[in-house]
């Protein structure tokens, strides 16, 4: 069986990596790179966390930590807080990180999904944006600029995919995308696109269905793609994405915010090095 | 620290506030009519979503007119449900609300999956309430105070309303005493679609303020209902003022915790809940309510089969599933042994609470929590202990067992309701838990594991080995899938010898009149107890074997809904039988199976299908074929569904 999962975490194609996993999904550790590099650029190197209390949330605040780290010499951690995952009152919280924005340059949030959007939309209307820039991994998907609404106006996001973009084939498949669904494609739908795509290459190279056979094709195997030439490098199985930093900002008209990029790493840039994921192929 | 404080409890404020009028509603539902109604979640969800389709075309401003237009809409909506469906069901045991409501968050849920579609939308607010503002030092968001403000207000008139008018009057009295209300010449039954829609339309209303303040998504719903329950247990069933009272004590602590105590968050609750329940099952504020009468219909009634027949057919029903895996990968996919398998897993799931709940009548609202408990006591085990899948099992069935009896120890002292609630509680207890524990593994889980079966290492491992019978290798899920249908079988032939042993004719006892058990002689709770620790166990087991075979647990697994799911399949079975809930599970993921070709939201035509069971059907499958028979055979047949004891529930007019 091959699989190739849609989540982020990092430890997927890291420490619990193994041969039958490939991830064109972007990982935390890559979204990381280019979110704490621009962070300690634009906003500064006194960062307070809040996370969602599981896997996802603790990658976040480790992949950015050890980048800040390696950044800037004054990184500091202002502080942390947890919340449940799958919770919906963020009060608590929003009034412990208002607390110390006087001392933080800026807010990292590692969470997604309805907890991303929730806790942006109660941050917007305790006016939480005003007090300290916001960074999330992943306020720029639509669905969670649809949870937050005017919430998400004026935070900060890394950036895994946006239509948009021009990279690769990319705008043949949002094309396609639109004239079946009626809607522009999100990140999961490019996931789940190029995820397929790929190992329909491998078995087509392969010229075999068998998962051992395909594995051992796939690692490697250049692929043209969305975001052009890219691989499951052959160390941890990853997916060579570009990554973005980006805004959400308001729109011209309706409620859903836009995002507009501020700055791009190539795959080779937002990727860590080998001997540094934890994953032994 | 005082400023934080002070945040702190304006936050509580804001979030206890939203529980009061979502439990309000709940609670005089429950006060009048005796309904525990599951679907209270759904309808506050609906308002929301209601409110959103009035809102998206007109913008924020619609927001005021969504305030008072989609509870109304929610209102009808509530009325229909009483008015149609629970209205059939007065008179039978109260369970059979908790059942039928829980089919119809099934329906619901679906329902707005399938208009709105899944994910979370804002609900765009009015300008006007958009905003902060400093408040005694303070800092607060405009929304915050118009939801302490305005639903302070709501929940006001609705106090009021009770207190003070004509209609609130007989409300609150119907409440307290409903036979009272008869004899004074009162049709109350006229009240009752007027309560639960007024019911209906104050979650609606929370729905909205809450849609506001967080997102609006198809889950919410699902996410608000335990809650709510927990406030309606702290403040009293059926108590305006309990649910006042249960309702900011929950906002308020829940928030006192995350800012203080994280740790203890999700804990807490439950843990008060469950005091509440041991000590005063009445609640803060409620009142002695008269046991309702009605029996739960088992389906040992309707059979047409004499026993020698039933034997065969049974012998037969196993022969024909010992073929399936031969055929496996020829004939059809080697899928359908992995679908097997998870039926008669959920078959024998279904059987352990039979046994308890067809039997003795306890109807266990946390079955999921022996579940749970059976898996991660399979996983822990081969992860740190033993990787002897034997170890395993029998670890998962005595650690299961100890569990049940802990809880049923605590918990048999309450019944019907009350013993439904208390369940629920440690089922929410243990699955909180699991999210926070590292023996666990956090809300990742467990999972990595492997097993051989055998002792003190040395033994085989599934997929090492094959079984060739004729041209057929069974190997790894194949020969597994013997293992879980041994299980299953050797649980229904043991559960059945102890029914027909003097043990279980007391359960039976139990089940048809506690209270002539007890005049004869036998200490009900001891029996009722032993009867639960069983019950806990043949769960456990069949949590432990689908780790077993999975290779992990996850805290899903004691997710409330599984309760739920599991009670649905044993009445739609048929209850009381052991083999109908076994016919339960399978038409469940069998249905399931084929729906999810044709439709995502296949749980809408589960759903329905239930609460048509619920209503017509209530001994469930097994029963069909005597029901059917008298249109076959134009014979007499087994008689007329018995008819509630309507005596309870009409007037008297």
């Amino acid at each position: 069986m091959l699989y190739t999962p849609g989540a982020a975490d990092t430890s997927i194609t890291g420490s619990n990596c193994n041969e039958y996993v490939f991830r064109f999904e972007t990982s935390t550790a890559q979204i990381a790179e280019v979110m704490a590099q621009w962070t300690a650029d634009e906003l500064g190197d006194q960062i307070v966390y809040h996370i969602a209390d599981y896997a996802y949330g603790e990658s976040v605040l480790n992949e950015v930590e050890t980048r800040m780290e390696s950044i800037s010499d004054d990184y500091e951690q202002v502080g942390v807080t947890r919340s449940d995952p799958g919770s919906t009152d963020f009060e608590a919280f929003i009034s412990q990180i208002a607390d110390v924005s006087d001392e933080a340059d800026a807010l990292v949030v590692g969470m997604t999904g309805a907890d991303l959007g929730i806790f942006l939309s109660q941050a917007g209307a305790r006016g939480l944006q005003d007090e300290i820039p916001i960074v999330t991994t992943t306020g720029s998907f639509r669905a969670v600029r649809a949870g937050a609404g005017e919430g998400a106006y004026n935070t900060y996001s890394g950036v895994r995919y946006i239509p948009e973009i021009e990279t690769g084939d990319n705008q043949e498949f949002v094309e396609a995308y639109e004239s079946e669904y009626d809607d522009p494609p999100d990140n999961f739908s490019r996931v789940g696109y190029e995820s397929i795509r790929m190992v329909a290459n491998g078995i087509r190279e392969a010229g075999s269905r068998n998962p051992s056979t395909v594995a051992e094709t796939l690692s490697g195997m250049e692929h043209d793609t969305i975001f052009g030439p890219n691989e499951f490098r052959e160390c941890d199985q990853q997916a060579m994405n570009p990554v973005w930093m980006g805004e959400c900002v308001e729109p011209d008209s309706g409620e859903l915010a836009d995002v507009e990029l501020l700055e791009e790493l190539s795959g080779e840039e937002a990727a860590p090095d080998c001997e540094d994921t934890g994953c032994e192929l | 620290m005082i400023g934080s404080l002070s945040q702190a409890l304006f936050d509580g404020l804001t979030i206890g506030v939203v529980y009061v009028l979502l439990a309000a509603g709940l609670s005089v539902i429950f006060g009048v009519m005796h309904v525990i109604n599951f679907a209270h979640g759904e309808l506050f969800a609906l308002g929301a979503y209601f409110a959103l389709a009035l809102v998206v075309p007109f913008g924020g401003t619609a927001f005021f007119v969504a305030l008072f237009v989609a509870p109304l809409l929610v209102g009808i909506v509530g009325v229909a449900i009483e008015r149609y469906t629970v209205r059939p069901l007065y008179g039978r045991n109260p369970l059979y609300h908790i059942l039928l409501t829980f089919g119809l968050v099934l329906v619901i849920n679906d329902l707005i999956y399938l208009v709105w579609g899944p994910g979370s939308v804002s609900l765009p607010r009015p300008a006007v309430l958009t905003g902060t503002i400093d408040i005694l030092g303070i800092n607060a968001s405009v929304y915050n105070t118009f939801i302490i403000v305005f639903g302070g207000a709501m929940a006001l008139a609705v106090w009021a309303t009770l207190e003070y008018t004509k209609y609130g009057l007989i409300i609150r009295a119907g409440s307290q005493d409903r036979q009272m209300v008869r004899n004074l010449g009162i049709d109350i039954d006229r009240y009752y679609s007027l309560v639960f829609g007024m019911g209906a339309a104050l979650a609606a209303f929370a729905g909205i303020i809450l849609g506001g303040y967080q997102t609006v998504s198809p889950e919410m719903g699902m996410s608000v209902i335990i809650p709510a329950f927990v406030i309606v247990v702290l403040g009293g069933l059926g108590s305006f003022k309990g649910a006042v009272v249960g309702g900011l004590a929950v906002g308020i602590i829940q928030t006192l915790l995350r800012h203080y105590a994280p740790i203890f968050e999700g804990l807490v609750i439950f843990l008060l809940m469950i005091a509440v329940l041991l000590f005063r099952p009445r609640g803060l504020f409620g009142v002695e309510t008269e046991e309702e009468g009605g029996d739960l219909l088992t389906g040992t009634d309707g059979g047409l089969l004499d026993n020698r027949t039933r034997k065969r057919l049974g012998l037969a029903m196993v022969a024909l599933l010992a073929l399936v895996p031969l055929g496996a990968g020829t004939l059809y996919s080697t899928y359908a042994v992995t679908l097997m398998i998870e039926i008669i897993i959920w078959g024998l799931f279904a059987l352990s609470l039979d046994f308890v709940m067809g039997y003795t009548g306890l109807v266990s609202l946390g079955h999921a929590l022996f579940y749970g408990l059976g898996a991660y006591a399979v996983a822990i085990t081969l992860l740190h202990v033993s990787q002897s899948a034997f170890v395993a099992i029998a670890l998962a069935i005595l650690i299961s067992a100890a569990i049940a009896w802990f809880v049923g120890f605590l918990s048999i002292r309450v019944g019907g309701v009350y013993f439904a609630m208390i369940t629920l509680a440690f089922a929410e207890l243990f699955y909180n838990m699991l999210y926070r524990l590292d023996i666990t593994g956090g809300s990742e889980g467990l999972f990595g594991i492997s097993t051989y079966y055998g002792l003190a290492g040395i033994g085989i491992d599934l997929g090492d080995i094959g079984l060739f019978v004729g041209p057929v290798a069974l190997t790894g899920q194949s020969l597994f899938y013997y293992i879980a249908l041994g299980a299953l079988v050797a649980s229904f032939l043991l559960t059945r010898r102890m029914l027909n042993s003097p043990f279980g004719s007391v359960l039976k006892s139990i089940r048809e009149n506690e209270q002539r058990a007890t005049f004869i002689g036998y200490e009900t709770t001891i029996y009722k107890r032993r009867a639960f620790v069983i019950s806990g166990a043949l769960a456990g087991l069949a949590g432990g074997l689908f780790t077993l075979n999975s290779g992990y647990a996850t805290p899903s697994f004691a997710y409330w809904l599984h309760s739920g799911e599991v009670i649905v399949m044993v009445i739609l079975g048929g209850m009381g039988t052991l083999y109908g809930p076994i016919i339960g599970a399978g038409v469940f993921f069998g249905l399931e199976e084929i729906l999810t070709g044709f439709t995502g939201r296949w749980r809408l035509v589960l759903g329905t299908i239930f609460v048509l069971f619920v209503i017509f059907l209530p001994r469930g499958l097994v029963s069909l074929p005597a029901q059917l028979a008298p249109y076959v055979t134009g014979g007499s047949g087994p008689g007329p569904e018995p008819a509630a004891d309507e005596s309870g529930v009409k007037g008297d007019d």
